[in-house]
């Protein structure tokens, strides 16, 4: 199962304080609407400042709202 | 009188500074005074009247303050609440307050039905209908009192109901009157204002305009965007959460950033601590100040900036934390007994806090008000002592707040929502320490009948009826919560025992922070 999920979603899980919720989130979900935490979207963004050691523009973390953006700003970086 | 006051006095004064500004748009001081006196007479037109509540739920932007001083020029009274606050809480917001009207963001309006919702209309913030309001007829409305109440803002409460705090223009006068006199605040600043608008700290923002500062209000915080925008607007103040403070030190960016034109960072809504400071202190190039307040006291009531020299405190207390301040001009601050008579200096007891800044009433809460406001002062909750040089040091909460990064919830409001589930028995929610966010609340649940419970379904239900800072950040098994004998809750013990971690069962791998 956990082969089979996105960077995106795996790096969102690792940040939450209950990943099992990020397991349950559509791709395209807006992830606030969806009960994430801005708090966490916060810790996610510095994290994959963290993995890809350089610093997010405004357009990456307008990317960050949902589970297919993060993938997207992942993708970006790689 | 005091917010349009103060908008009227720098539209002579200053009416070419910038008065508001957010990632979009900016207004003048001459602008400002238009569109509110507009937003004004349209509301007159909508039959708003003296006392009449309106209620504000949007993200941060520079129309929620417009809204703020556009609804007292018509003699109204804004009314903030969190745009993600779940539907069980607006919906009791409002039978509460029974707001005339309502502005919010169109995806806020549409998610809560609110044009439904409320008793006479509702209007998108940004939209064609709004800025023809903005735009329209203008004439001065006649002017509120000074004791007239200018703001509602909700808060917990520990009933796990939330409670309406009603804050009069006095109130913000003497919050600019005691900021102004200890910061020197004033129209050479520009301020970061990261925090949600709909909190009781807003009032920090209201006193820097008054000073004919600008207000830059940043949408969603995030490290990567405070630091853009300290840059981009040479922000010389900005009023930050300690847990904010953290994450803009963890930015990529950081390092390479020139923050320059900071003079200030003012920092409130919990404990900062020395480590913390120190490290801020050695990689920012400005001075910090504590903001110890509360919103039922208009907001602070006592600073300490971060060049004062370190208090001895008082010789039976070997290591002091850090204090919180000592009181501004205008709030009288006194540490009273279990009775309510003062202690001796030194002495640990309830802080208490009374003059102009104080809050009105509890809304429509007669028995809160006559408790918190008893003996003519306002009990904070708040447990400490005062040395002989008036520093506040803060040593415990009288009740069972839990504040997770400035935002203050009740066990019982989570408590209610997973009660409700019908797999569970028994529950208790207690704040569990965190390096990020100072506490989280965390919840121990018994399941009924020893039915297997999906965990991630009870997480669901909180999200559907709490805000998603409210969200528990772990759930644990327990086999049965401990109780006195009267059936209070033990929340001391469930904390050892979350330290301790024994007798207890993680029910999800949850536990991060």
């Amino acid at each position: 199962m956990q082969d089979t999920l996105s960077p995106g979603r795996r790096l969102l899980m690792e940040v939450l304080d209950v990943p099992e919720v990020a397991a349950k989130i559509p791709s395209d979900a807006d992830l606030i609407l969806a009960g994430i935490n801005s708090g966490d979207l916060i810790r996610l963004g510095l994290s994959i400042e963290e993995r890809t050691h350089l610093p997010l523009s405004d357009d990456d973390l307008m990317d960050l709202q949902t589970v297919d953006g993060i993938d997207r700003v992942l993708a970006n970086r790689t | 009188m005091w917010l349009p006051h103060f908008v009227q006095r720098n539209a002579q004064v200053r009416p070419q500074a910038i008065a508001l500004s957010d990632a979009v748009r900016q207004l003048t001081w001459s602008e400002l005074d238009a569109r509110t006196d507009s937003i004004a007479c349209a509301l007159a037109d909508l039959g708003v009247i003296s006392g009449d509540r309106v209620l504000v739920m949007s993200a941060n932007r520079l129309e929620v303050i417009e809204l703020y001083i556009a609804i007292s020029k018509a003699g109204g009274i804004a009314c903030p609440l969190n745009p993600n606050s779940a539907l069980a809480e607006v919906e009791h917001h409002i039978s509460n307050i029974e707001p005339t009207g309502a502005f919010a963001e169109r995806a806020v309006l549409e998610r809560l039905g609110l044009g439904e919702r409320v008793s006479h209309w509702a209007i998108a913030i940004g939209e064609d209908s709004y800025e023809a309001m903005a735009r329209g007829a203008r004439h001065r409305c006649s002017l509120p009192e000074q004791g007239d109440a200018a703001l509602i803002f909700s808060t917990s409460a520990t009933t796990g109901r939330s409670k309406a705090v009603v804050v009069s223009h006095r109130s913000l006068m003497a919050c600019y009157v005691g900021m102004a006199a200890e910061t020197g605040m004033s129209s050479s600043d520009i301020m970061l204002n990261p925090c949600p608008l709909f909190h009781g700290s807003v009032v920090i923002g209201l006193a820097l305009l008054a000073a004919g500062g600008q207000l830059a209000i940043q949408r969603d915080f995030t490290p990567q965007r405070f630091l853009a925008d300290a840059v981009r607007l040479r922000a010389t103040r900005a009023f930050m959460v300690p847990s904010m403070i953290r994450f803009v030190m963890a930015a990529k960016a950081f390092g390479t950033t020139d923050l320059s034109s900071l003079r200030e960072i003012m920092h409130g809504g919990g404990p900062m601590t020395e480590e913390l400071l120190y490290e801020a202190l050695r990689l920012f190039p400005c001075r910090f100040r504590n903001v110890y307040g509360i919103t039922e006291g208009g907001g602070p009531i006592a600073l300490r900036a971060s060049d004062e020299p370190r208090p001895p405190g008082v010789k039976h207390v070997p290591n002091p934390p850090l204090p919180a301040g000592r009181m501004i001009p205008g709030a009288q601050i006194i540490v009273v007994d279990d009775e309510g008579n003062p202690v001796p200096t030194g002495e640990v007891g309830e802080i208490c806090v009374r003059g102009d800044g104080v809050m009105v009433r509890y809304w429509q809460n007669e028995e809160a008000t006559e408790k918190t406001l008893a003996g003519g002062w306002l009990h904070t909750g708040d447990i400490g002592y005062m040395d002989a040089g008036g520093y506040i040091y803060l040593l415990d909460r009288k009740n069972d707040l839990i504040i997770r990064g400035g935002q203050n919830i009740y066990p019982t409001e989570i408590e209610s929502v997973l009660r409700k589930h019908p797999g569970v028995a028994d529950v208790a929610a207690v704040g569990m320490p965190s390096h990020e966010w100072d506490e989280v609340p965390v919840a121990f649940v018994v399941s009924a009948g020893g039915a297997e419970l999906d965990m991630v379904d009870l997480i669901g239900s909180c999200s559907a009826e709490l805000a998603s800072y409210k969200r528990p950040a772990a759930l644990y098994l327990i086999d049965e919560i401990p109780r006195n004998a009267a059936g209070k809750i033990l929340r001391r013990v469930l904390r050892e025992r979350l330290g301790a971690r024994t007798d207890v069962r993680p029910s999800l791998d949850a536990v991060t922070t």
